[in-house]
Parts: structure tokens; sequence; C-alpha cells
């Protein structure tokens, strides 16, 4: 017997009938396994935040104001402050560095105490999280000095991809073996979600890998297969990840149980059946086969399945515990998130239709509905997680309350004001590309009207891009709040109170700390 | 038989596009040879998705068939135990440092 499970063994010796504080105990060690892996992953992760947060506001300033950065003090002009390195940098540190790093941290952590079991093979973790750290700074590094792929989402170099790959797989196998150890009973919702993210993620990335980047496809396949990975990540990656969070920490945060757990169910199925069908609706009246299209639009509208149930689920879980979002951050993170999720998705399906599709398209209108996505959904998912695990891995609380208000009300509302100025400045670039917001109405001598001119159309958007640069200052300051939150905790600066109440009244018990100790 | 009907259904897949695809150049002018595109990479990813979709079909089955979807009202509690039971709240923000009033504390002292 390993000594995992000899200590296991030993603190759970009937799993059915153990005391109230042998549950703690038993949680409390279940917690302390996952210290070192989701450690390094969300440390790492905090780093890339903030790196990526500032090529954010670099990459929005350029936008509407080209002359900002172009050259370095003594160095000149320098070929990696060009919007161009900056954007994709941006897009792959939050996606890879940020994102994805502490979704693996919080995969880690649900998977341990959903499994039941303490983490084990804690060295695939720690290898895994190093080799992803260093593809991501790999990546990042080539797409900085101009090696970019060129390929939106896989920007990375191929090296950096085979790095990341090689830890992807890691943590699958690591996760098949969590959950081939897990002890019996009933597979919840969330493992669900985290095991499917786990397993297909692979397929996915390497199948791309190969079709885009080692053994190069011609012509606009590039594009269908680009779209069918770009949408992809977000639906059998990030979804399931978000979701499987939220599925946790809101039952387990308010103390009810889900409402409908027959609902989360079938949103689990019917997003695992319809999401690997989308992407495609990004190519509407591109050069591809229109049913690659009609498919990928189908599928889009099939995914207000698990969206309804999912919303439903959550909001009725929540009823008549709204009144908690005033004293837990966790929920408050976790809440915003999940209406998030709700109004991304049905953006996301109105935006697959033709009629609508012609007009947002290659707008801002599609910036903006990847960061209610990436941003006001998960990120704010990851954040409320971050949250509730932190405390319990390091047994320490947060040493101020009053920066994780400032850090909740920067990003959500500067969140907010992005999504409105990226909508409202798509919208009106869209209408006028398309010609339907026409300079002159038609008339009699006209009567086609006079269109906008594209730098006509470009200079429109100018004071929206400058209230989406405003709005990017303001969650950076979110950031910053959180960061150093964050560090403090990690210094267990702050007073250790007596009664710790993120902690659970409970955890204060004699016995448990005698177990923890 | 499952999987053997499984295995078979995507090398039929596999097999109609490789069958489908057109690898023959196309002459249009006699300085000029235009290779059509190959819609080979596109099977491939309609492979990949078909193979995603009966990993899942296959995992509903097993699920199906190993009772997880049985007494689904009571599943929903699995996650709760003795010792962080029903009903307990399990997050609240940090209390604020009491804060020391230095004014009247300076005044106190003085």
């Amino acid at each position: 017997m390993s000594p995992i499970s000899a200590q296991q063994s030993a603190l759970n010796p009937d799993a059915d009938s153990l005391t109230p504080a042998q549950r703690m105990a038993e949680r409390a060690a279940i917690d302390r396994s996952c210290r070192t892996p989701c450690l390094v992953f969300f440390g790492t992760s905090m780093f890339w935040l903030m790196l990526g947060t500032i090529l954010a506001i670099i990459a929005s300033t350029k936008l509407h104001t080209p002359e900002f950065m172009v050259s370095l003090p003594f160095f000149g002009d320098v070929g990696l402050l060009t919007f161009g390195r900056i954007r994709p940098a941006h897009l792959n540190t939050v996606i890879y560095g940020w994102a994805s790093t502490a979704a693996l941290g919080v995969c880690v952590w649900l998977m341990a105490r959903l499994c039941r079991v303490q983490v084990m093979n804690t060295w695939i973790l720690v290898t895994a999280g190093a080799l992803w750290n260093l593809g991501v700074f790999v990546g990042m590094l080539g797409i900085l000095l101009g090696w970019s792929t060129g390929v939106e989402w896989l920007e990375m170099p191929t090296q950096a991809a085979f790095i990341l790959f090689t830890s992807y797989a890691l943590m699958s196998v690591w996760a098949i073996l969590m959950f081939a150890n897990r002890k019996p009973g009933h597979i919840f919702v969330s493992q669900w979600y985290i095991f499917g993210a786990l397993f297909w993620f692979p397929w996915l990335y390497g199948c791309v890998q190969i079709l885009l980047l080692l053994q190069p496809v011609e012509g606009s396949v590039q594009g269908i297969i680009n779209w069918w990975f770009a949408h992809n990540v977000l639906g059998l990656w990030f979804t399931p990840i978000g979701l499987a969070t939220a599925y946790y920490l809101i039952p387990k945060v308010t103390g009810k149980p889900i409402h409908s757990y027959y609902l989360s169910i079938l949103g689990f199925w019917s997003l695992a059946l319809f999401y690997s069908w989308n992407g495609g609706h990004h190519l509407v009246n591109g050069p591809v086969p229109a049913w690659i299209i009609s498919v990928s639009i189908v599928a889009s509208a099939m995914m207000i399945i698990p969206v309804v149930t999912v919303a439903i689920n959550h909001h009725l879980t929540m009823k008549g515990s709204f009144h908690l979002l005033k004293t837990s951050p966790t929920l408050r993170f976790v809440v915003f998130g999940a209406m998030s999720y709700t109004l991304a998705s049905l953006q996301g399906i109105s935006m697959a239709f033709r009629i609508s599709n012609e007009v947002t398209h290659f707008t801002h209108y599609t910036i903006g509905h990847s960061h209610v996505g990436m941003y006001l959904f998960f990120t704010m998912m990851m954040f409320g997680a971050m949250y509730y695990i932190m405390p319990r891995l390091v047994g320490w609380e947060w040493p101020s309350a009053r920066l994780i208000k400032i850090h909740f009300w920067c990003t959500a509302v500067g969140g907010v004001v992005m999504i409105i100025a990226l909508a409202g400045g798509g919208i009106e670039q869209g209408l006028k590309l398309v010609n339907i917001w026409l300079k002159e109405a038609p008339t009699e001598a006209n009567p086609s009207g006079t269109p906008y001119s594209f730098m006509e159309i470009l200079a429109g958007t100018l004071p929206w891009l400058w209230v989406r640069t405003m709005s990017g200052i303001l969650i950076f300051i979110g950031h910053v709040a959180f960061g150093i939150n964050f560090v403090l905790m990690l210094l267990r600066r702050g007073e250790r109170r007596l009664t710790p109440t993120l902690l659970g009244e409970k955890s204060s018990s004699p016995k448990l700390e005698a177990v923890t100790a | 038989m499952k999987l053997a009907l499984t295995a078979l259904s995507l090398a039929y897949f596999s097999i109609v596009g490789l069958c489908r695809a057109d690898f023959s150049p196309v002459e249009y002018r006699d300085d000029i040879i235009l290779t059509p595109i190959s819609y080979v990479p596109t099977m491939i990813m309609v492979v990949v998705t078909l193979l995603i979709t009966v990993s899942v079909a296959l995992a509903l089955t097993w699920a199906g068939k190993s009772g997880q979807f049985e007494n689904l009202s009571s599943s929903a509690e699995t996650i709760f135990d003795e010792g962080e039971p029903v009903g307990q709240v399990t997050d609240k923000f940090p209390p604020h440092k009491p804060r020391k009033n230095k004014r009247r504390l300076k005044g106190v002292i003085v």
C-alpha cells in the first residue's frame, strides 16, 4: 500500500460512518495535498495575468493612438512594440498563461475534492506546471520576436506548442489516474465537466497543430480549421471548467444543493454533443462549403439547450440566497461569472445566424463577445474559485476585505464598460460597413444614398476605443489589488484570526487543528 | 460489438472522405498548373469531431450502466457531508481590521 493510501485509510477507516471532525480532517488533508501543485499554477497564472493586462492596455492604446510606444529610449524603433506583435502576445498570454494555468490549478483542486482522495503523483503536476509555463514563455518570446505563426489563437511557434502539448498530456494522464483511484460513489456533475475538458482538449489541440502548423493545409481550409479550434477551445476547454467551478462553488458556498441535478446532467451531455460542431459560423459568406457553415449554425442554435439549463439551474439555486452576495467574495465573482455565461452564450447564438453575422463579424462586436466569454465569464469564475481555494491551501485568510472589494468592483465595472464600448462601436462599425447606416439618406437624385468611406468608419470607432482603454486601466487596477492581496496572503501578512471566516467557523475546532497541525 | 461498429463507422467516414478528395492537378492554362484544394484535412477534422461525439456517446452509455443517473435528487447532495452539511454557508469576507482611533489616542496620551 502506498504511503498516501495508508494515510487515507488511517484517516478514513469507514467512509460511510465518519464523524464531522473526521470529515473535516479528511477534507483538510485533501486540500493540503493540493498545496504545491495548485500554488505553482496559481502563482504563475498571477504573473501572466499582470503581464497580459499590461500588453492589453498597450495594444488597446495603439488602436486609437498609433504613435504610442513606437520606440524605446536608447533603442529607437523596436519591432516587438508593433501592434501586430503586442496584440497576439496579449491574447496568448491571457489565454494560455493566465486562464489555462489558473484553470489547471482549479482542476487539480476540484478533482481531488470530488474524487475524495489526496493528490497522487504530485511530481506529474509540478512537471506539467513547469513545462506549461516554459511553453508559454517560449511562445511569448517567439511572438514578440516576430516568429508568430499568424494563425489566430495559435500564434505561438510550433516549438512552444510541442512543450504545451506535452504538459497537457501529463495533466490528462494525471486526471485519468485520479479518476481511476477515486472513492466509489456518484460522479458529481463538475467531475464530468473537468474530465471532459481534460480529455477533449489534447485531441483538439493536437489535431489542429498537425493540420495548421506541422503539415499545413492550403487555402480556405485553413480558415475552417482555425475557427473550429478557436471556437472549440472556448467550448471544450474553458466552458466546461468554468461551469464545473460554478456547479461546485454555488451550492457549496450557499449550503444549498443544485436546484435540479437532472438539468445539470442534461446541460453537460448536450454541451458535449453539440459544441464540437461549432466554429464554421465565423466563415459566413466565406469561400468555404456552405454545409460547413450551416452545420455550425445549427449546432450554435442547439447550444440553447445547455445554456438555458445552466442558467435556470444557477438562478434557481441562488434564489433566496442572493443576500449572500454581500458577504461572500467567492459567490460575488462566481455568480457574476455565471450570469455572464448566459449572456455570452445567448449573444454567441444570436451572432451565429447569417443575418446578424453579416453585420457584426469582422467588427469590434466580435472582440466584445470574446471578452464577455473569456473575461466576464471565465476570468471572473477563476477569481471566485481562487478566493475560495487559496485560504484552504495555505491555511491563512485573505489579508484585506477592502482589496477584494476593489478587485471586484474595478473588474466588474471595467469589464461591463468594455463590453458596452466594444458592442456599441462594433454595431456602428458593422452597420456602416454594410451600408445600412448611411452618411446621406437616399434621395431621388441619389437613390442608393452616400455610404461612409472606410476612413470615416474607422474614425467613428475612435471614441469607443478610448472608452475601451479607460476600462482596461480600471480592470488593471482591480488586478493589482488582487495581486497585492495574493502576495500578502502568501507572505502570511495580516492578523491570524481566532475564528476564521473564510474557512468556516467549525474549522477552528480544536479537533481539526490537532489533525491539520 | 459497439466498439466494432464505432470503428467501422469511423473507417467508413475516413474512406469516403479520402475517396471524395480530388488530388489530381487540373490544367487551366498551359503555363500554370493549379492544384485544387484538398478537403482531406476537413475530413480529418470531421472525423475528430465524430470521435469526440462517439467518446461522449460511449461515456454516456457507461454512465447509464453504472447507475450514475439513478437517484438524481440525492446525487446533488454528494458534495455535502457531516463536516459541511446542507445549510452551512462556507464563505465570508474577512472582517475589516478594527481601526484605532489615533486622534483620541493622541488626546489621551497628550
